[in-house]
């Protein structure tokens, strides 16, 4: 597999994640496809960093920060989703429409 | 067979979970497969890394991500949904224009990485590194990144206080 068959991978993988971050209604599976688009620019950089840069690491390095960031992200999110589960009952996005409290 | 075959297997067969798993975890009713189908999505990225020879981040995406990531999406799961709710999945409406613009985009982005000529030819062959890449990743992240290491950290403990804060329970006592 070439630079650009994992390059396509993580293109297709990415437009699933945006796809689902779209169009569902679950809070849950929105933030799961957010992780699932962070992960495929985490498999496009590991395959420029392997394939284009030999001599440096810059792209895993890049791919470390951006899992470092995601987790917390996805803790956030998820405290996030409980705080509203505990006032209203569901976790639909639309039902979330009401600024107040 | 030849290694590269069964390289090019090994890599088509990943890719394959990966997007699979992917897929099948958008469509779906039940929150809780679309749990563990995310939690295979992620271990194929991980056999991913491992192909491409960056064992490190491959580890860390299995311990980040497949290990804590998975367990706190299952944590919410399971302490905010009640029933097997039999709700309508999508936001209906707009779906059928997000699937058109998504797969343009995806059409895009494919043409694209075939089309661009990738100026690999003065390198070295595409080889698994003597004595591993953890070594040049540890130099890279405490020598030249140092500062965006720390704030990574800081980051983290934002994230830390901000998760204990959001989900902190008011004690009925206190007016």
């Amino acid at each position: 597999m070439t630079l650009a068959h994992y390059l396509a991978v993580g293109s297709v993988l990415f437009c699933i994640g945006l796809y689902g971050a779209l169009v569902r209604k679950n809070f849950i599976v929105i933030l799961m496809s957010i992780e699932l688009m962070l992960n495929a620019v985490n498999i496009n950089l590991v395959a420029f960093s392997r394939f284009l840069d030999h001599a440096s690491y810059d792209g895993q390095i890049f791919a470390l920060f951006i899992m470092i960031i995601a987790a917390s992200e996805a803790a956030v999110g998820l405290a996030i989703l409980l705080a509203i589960f505990r006032n209203t009952g569901v976790i639909e996005t639309d039902s979330a429409r009401s600024m107040k409290g | 067979m030849s290694e590269a075959l069964l390289k090019d297997i090994l890599g088509w067969g990943t890719a394959l979970v990966v997007l699979g798993a992917a897929v099948r975890m958008i469509f779906n009713k039940n929150v809780m497969h679309s749990a563990v189908y995310f939690a295979v999505s992620l271990v194929g990225t991980a056999g991913l890394f491992f192909l491409m020879y960056a064992e490190f981040v491959g580890i860390s995406q299995l311990l980040v991500y497949a290990g804590a990531v998975v367990v706190l999406v299952l944590l919410a799961v399971m302490a905010s949904t009640k029933t097997y709710q039999e709700m309508e999945i999508t936001r209906g409406g707009q779906t059928w224009g997000a699937a058109v613009g998504v797969v343009v985009l995806a059409l895009f982005m494919i043409y694209l990485s075939f089309k661009t000529v990738w100026n690999s030819s003065g390198l070295k062959p595409y080889t698994s590194v003597d004595g591993g890449d953890i070594s040049p990743i540890g130099k890279g992240i405490l020598i030249d990144y140092v500062l965006a290491f720390e704030l990574a950290s800081f980051v983290l403990l934002g994230a830390l206080i901000g998760a204990i804060v959001l989900t902190r329970e008011e004690p009925e006592d206190r007016l």
